[in-house]
């Protein structure tokens, strides 16, 4: 592999070069013309600029190709063009630093956005990649820079192709926006951990903004990674003046921060988008004679979602793995898959991860279906909905591929076991895409009897691994549960062996519990006391149901007396939501009970206004068997109950939900009450017809008056959305309604009212209009000829109420 | 053309109270917000925001129209037209949550779950303008790289500009083929929490602003 750059920036700081597209604005290049052209066109030009940063002191320049990829050249027709391009780029750069310079070749982002975020494939992406790397790599360039990438997704293909394109040193930058997050939200810390397991030589950050902008990205950078870090900031913020776009921050201030960086570890420093060779010639004078800051931190495992990391390790809070999300445990659920949509996995995945997992893991295995392409949905559907790192469960090889593929973060592998069969297919995935993975304490004989031979087991696993380079931080060891059941020492087995590979291997655990307690009754009683049992030989992670709330209670109680919670921080986390939130339920009930001093409210009164639809049909039936008459307990209770809410609405006191809910606690008293009503007494308010005129489509305004209408004891005719007006009249004439009310969103819909109203008093029609909606004003109603404007739906019962009682 | 499959959103508890009436300063009843969380969580699943955005080259502006380099595509009206009127570039966009959104509230207020129904309304009014306001700073950023700030996003409907504008720009977008998005003869959108709208580029310094930056659409460093 070409290493001369890794070598030399082991003793020096590399000096890179500054913006190559500014510089060629400068010399004439049209916004209109793609910068690579001018490395066939005006070859003489870039050559300069090469050699203008290369004089100032730049020891490393970077090709003009940074859009010379498939995707950008077809928008100019130049896509025949792409290798003598990408070749020329690297020769030019040559011919400007011969070979006392490195060049490294330039791939910036394809401009279209990969899936799942946008259309390209993982593959297709890699594809057009790996055609410009090789491009790159044949001209003789020195090293890859993969740089100002906005997109974890993209940049792992990217990184993959480049690799795989060339045995060549590749630098992976990424570019931030506010609060040190990606684009797509990827911190730097995640950005580091995914590209580090990938495989990237160095690592980095370039443009973004000014060089005080990237000081705190390049901090995290050096701390989570030992890679070196480039840093290449642009010359300021870009500000177009007079037609020019203009970078205000001087060679002097680029330089001090230049220094800076160095300081925090950085050991690539260039500049990007409005620097000059005035820039790198301070750059380079200001870090003359500064050595390198090698780190050497140890790391846990870390595995990533896009813009999450977690780590597991001995001296880490344990973690909880959201036991598996099968999309395929049910035929619905694979038919949903099947059919693109994935709700279902996504709610799965939500819940999970809201009640507490740290990772989730995802699992597509079912006989008869395309594990591959389930898996990819999977993926692409739960990473789009949570930040939890994954655990991608298969034992199938191209279902894990596929997976990985999809992934955009660092997945964990579950699993590898130690049989060779399975060494062979399952860890080569899991280096190439730089994944961790679970190591299964079982050969070819199955699960080994003691906990010597399970260790050995794990001790093959391992060995394979870092043959094949995969580092031990990035394997985690599952130590396998059998049903206490059957074997009466399986669990005191299993304890040991968690020990052992912690001591001997100095490996972390990871067990599923729940096997232990298979044919037995109360299983969660065993499974909790397990799970504490091994928290406390140093279990590291678990994979539980996390919406076992014993379990969680048992995993925060056992991870604090197994020593592993600093400070009680997580125990005291947990436990005081739980204790506010009892306080908080005692705070209700004590609220929501009537003091001794106050009036007595009745039960039915308060059930309507607290909203309380889940026992209003009880209370209603309670007070049927105290032989209250329907129609008292409906005049003395319900409505006036509904009219306090509807005061305490107006007043600001209550709001939209808490009126919905009173709201709809009402209605199930209406259902329970009807049958008896119809006995006592037929009582008539009135009839209104509703609807939401033609051409519009938002409805939720006169649903919610239909509702309140109802409840008031109107009868209400609801039409529904995109009414026309002569069917609204129809409706009103054949119903014989007192009332219209009409409804509108839009001014482009409004006027509907008006002509209704026309035709109302063409025809002398008996019907009364009252209006509402977003747009629809007080004024607007009145000048329309309404009897009545509805601002909201406790307005508009008010309104309908006098316009029954002929008092409007 | 920009195509977003899938946006990443992040709702926003505090909007989506706002949205339901709820003023900031009152004591909200822990009963609602854990409701309002529990349709949040049930909500997200059922949430499919995608987009599209295309940015245009102006070629001229008059007192009530935009032309723009390339295409036929014209933007309409004196006070749009105002609004823009120091804009080098425009960009279009268009995004939508989808469907099953609007079938989830009208199957709530069908089972009597109002409360539901309007909670979940006010959740979809969030997450679209989340999927907006996503691409709208995906606009920003790529603006700044290339020395323009951008003005606000405006939406046909909303007082500057006439509503029929969103029948253009969703031809232009290829709208409904790509995300599904269509526009009513009242030119309303379906499905009904969507958004179309338009961002325009002023050189940077016109505006005086300094701060923020990043990605690289096109530029070279």
């Amino acid at each position: 592999m070409k290493t001369e750059i890794l070598n030399y920036i082991k003793s020096n700081i590399l000096v890179f070069d500054g913006a190559m597209g500014t510089e060629l604005q400068k010399m004439g290049l049209s916004e209109n013309e793609p910068p690579e052209i001018w490395n066939i066109n005006k070859p003489d030009y870039v050559v300069k600029i090469h050699r203008a940063y290369f004089e100032s002191g730049a020891k490393a320049v970077t090709t003009n190709t940074f859009g010379a990829n498939r995707i950008k050249l077809a928008e100019y027709g130049l896509v025949n063009r792409l290798e003598d391009i990408n070749a020329a780029g690297v020769r030019l750069a040559r011919e400007a630093v011969g070979e006392k310079g490195f060049v490294v070749g330039s791939i910036g982002p394809l401009g279209v956005f990969i899936e799942p975020l946008g259309d390209l494939s993982f593959d297709e992406a890699y594809d057009i990649f790996y055609e410009q790397a090789r491009a790159l790599i044949r001209a003789g360039a020195d090293a890859i820079i993969l740089e100002t990438m906005s997109d974890l997704g993209e940049i792992r293909a990217a990184l993959l192709a480049a690799k795989d394109a060339g045995d060549i040193s590749v630098i992976a930058s990424m570019t931030y926006a506010e609060r040190e997050r990606t684009l797509t939200g990827t911190d730097p810390e995640t950005a580091a951990v995914v590209l580090e397991s990938l495989g990237a030589h160095a690592v980095g950050v370039n443009c973004s903004g000014g060089p005080k902008e990237l000081e705190k990205v390049v901090e995290i950078l050096c701390r989570a990674t030992n890679l070196p870090v480039l840093v290449e900031p642009n010359a300021g913020m870009p500000e177009l003046i007079n037609g020019r776009t203009m970078f205000k921050e001087t060679p002097q201030s680029m330089a001090n921060y230049s220094k800076k960086f160095v300081s925090l570890g950085a050991v690539m420093v260039g500049s990007c988008c409005g620097s000059t060779p005035e820039h790198t010639a301070a750059i380079a004078g200001e870090l003359q004679g500064l050595k390198p800051n090698h780190r050497s931190r140890l790391f846990p495992l870390r595995a990533a979602g896009r813009s999450r990391t977690e780590k597991i390790g001995h001296n880490c809070f344990p973690v909880i793995i959201g036991e598996r999300i099968n999309p395929t445990g049910k035929k619905y659920l694979a038919d949903e898959i099947r059919e693109g949509k994935t709700k279902v996995i996504k709610a799965d995945a939500i819940s999970k991860e809201k009640a507490g997992a740290h990772l989730l893991d995802v699992n597509v295995g079912v006989p008869g279906v395309d594990e591959p392409a389930l898996m990819k949905a999977a993926v692409q559907a739960v990473q789009s909905t949570v930040n939890a790192p994954l655990v991608l469960d298969s034992s199938n090889p191209c279902t894990l591929e596929a997976g990985l593929k999809a992934y955009h973060g660092k997945a964990v592998v579950n699993s590898v076991t130690a049989e060779t069969e399975s060494l062979k297919k399952i860890l080569p995935l899991v280096k190439r895409y730089g994944a961790a993975v679970i190591g299964l304490c079982l050969d070819e004989r199955g699960i080994p009897e003691s906990a010597e031979e399970r260790l050995k087991a794990a001790a093959r696993i391992l060995e394979y691994a870092q043959d094949l380079g995969i580092p031990s931080k990035d394997l985690i060891i599952d130590c396998l549960t059998l049903a206490v059941s059957a074997e009466p020492r399986s669990a005191l087995v299993t304890l040991e062996s968690i020990e052992l590979v912690r001591k001997i291997l100095g490996l972390p655990t990871v067990l599923g519990v729940s096997n232990i307690s298979f044919g037995l009754p109360m299983r969660s009683v065993l499974n909790r006391a397990f799970l504490t049992a091994a928290l406390e030989r140093g279990l590291d992670a678990a994979i539980i149901n996390p919406l076992d709330t014993d379990m969680l209670d048992a995993f925060y109680a056992g991870a604090m007396i197994a020593g592993r919670d600093k400070n009680a921080e997580h125990y005291v986390a947990r436990f005081s939501q739980t204790v506010n939130e009892k306080k908080g339920e005692s705070q209700v009930k004590d609220k929501e009970l009537p003091s001794d001093k106050e009036p007595k409210m009745h039960p039915l009164m308060e059930a309507v206004i607290r909203g309380d639809r889940e026992n209003i049909t009880s209370l209603v039936e309670k007070s049927l068997d105290e032989k209250i008459n329907p129609m008292d307990i409906l005049d003395k209770y319900l409505i006036p109950a509904l009219e306090e809410v509807g005061r305490k609405y107006e007043k600001g006191e209550y709001f939209l939900p808490q009126l919905m809910l009173s709201a709809d606690a009402m209605q199930e008293a209406f259902k329970r009450l009807k049958p008896e009503l119809e006995r006592v007494e037929k009582r008539y308010r009135g009839t209104v017809v509703l609807a939401t005129v033609k051409g519009d489509i938002h409805d939720i305004g006169k649903n919610i008056v239909a509702i309140m209408l109802k409840n008031h004891g109107f009868n209400v005719v609801d039409l529904g959305k995109n009414i026309p007006n002569e069917t609204i009249i129809e409706a009103a004439q054949r119903e014989k309604a007192e009332v219209i009310g009409l409804s509108a969103l839009m001014t482009t819909t409004m006027p509907r009212m008006g002509e209704i109203i026309d035709i109302i008093k063409k025809n002398n029609l008996p019907f009364k209009v009252i209006v509402g909606g977003a747009a629809v004003t007080e004024r607007y109603a009145r000048e329309i000829g309404a009897d009545g404007y509805g601002k909201d739906a406790v307005a508009a019962v008010n309104i309908v109420s006098k316009l029954m009682e002929g008092k409007i | 053309m920009f195509f977003l499959r899938q946006i990443p959103i992040q709702l926003d508890t505090s909007e989506i109270f706002r949205y339901l009436g709820i003023k900031g300063d009152k004591q909200i009843d822990p009963f609602f917000v854990e409701l309002v969380h529990r349709i949040i969580s049930y909500s997200l699943s059922y949430i499919e925001p995608k987009g599209l955005y295309h940015t245009l080259d102006v070629e001229n502006i008059s007192e009530d129209k935009v032309l723009f380099k390339n295409t036929k595509f014209q933007l309409k009206g004196e006070k749009i037209t105002r609004y823009m009127s120091r804009c080098r570039k425009i960009t279009f966009l268009a995004v939508t949550i989808g469907e099953e959104i609007d079938k989830m509230i009208e199957q709530f207020f069908n089972e009597g779950k109002s409360t539901e129904a309007v909670i979940l309304d006010a959740v979809g009014s969030d997450a679209v303008e989340q999927a907006a306001n996503w691409i709208d700073n995906a606009v920003k950023n790529q603006a700044k790289v290339k020395g323009y700030s951008t003005l606000s996003r405006v939406s046909p409907g909303y007082g500057l500009w006439d509503i029929e504008a969103n029948l253009d720009i969703s031809r232009l977008l290829n709208a409904e083929e790509e995300i599904g998005l269509r526009v009513l003869e009242s030119f309303q959108l379906v499905p009904r929490k969507s958004v179309i709208a338009a961002k325009g580029w002023v050189p940077a310094g016109a505006l005086g602003e300094k701060k923020g930056g990043n990605s690289l659409e096109n530029g070279n460093p």
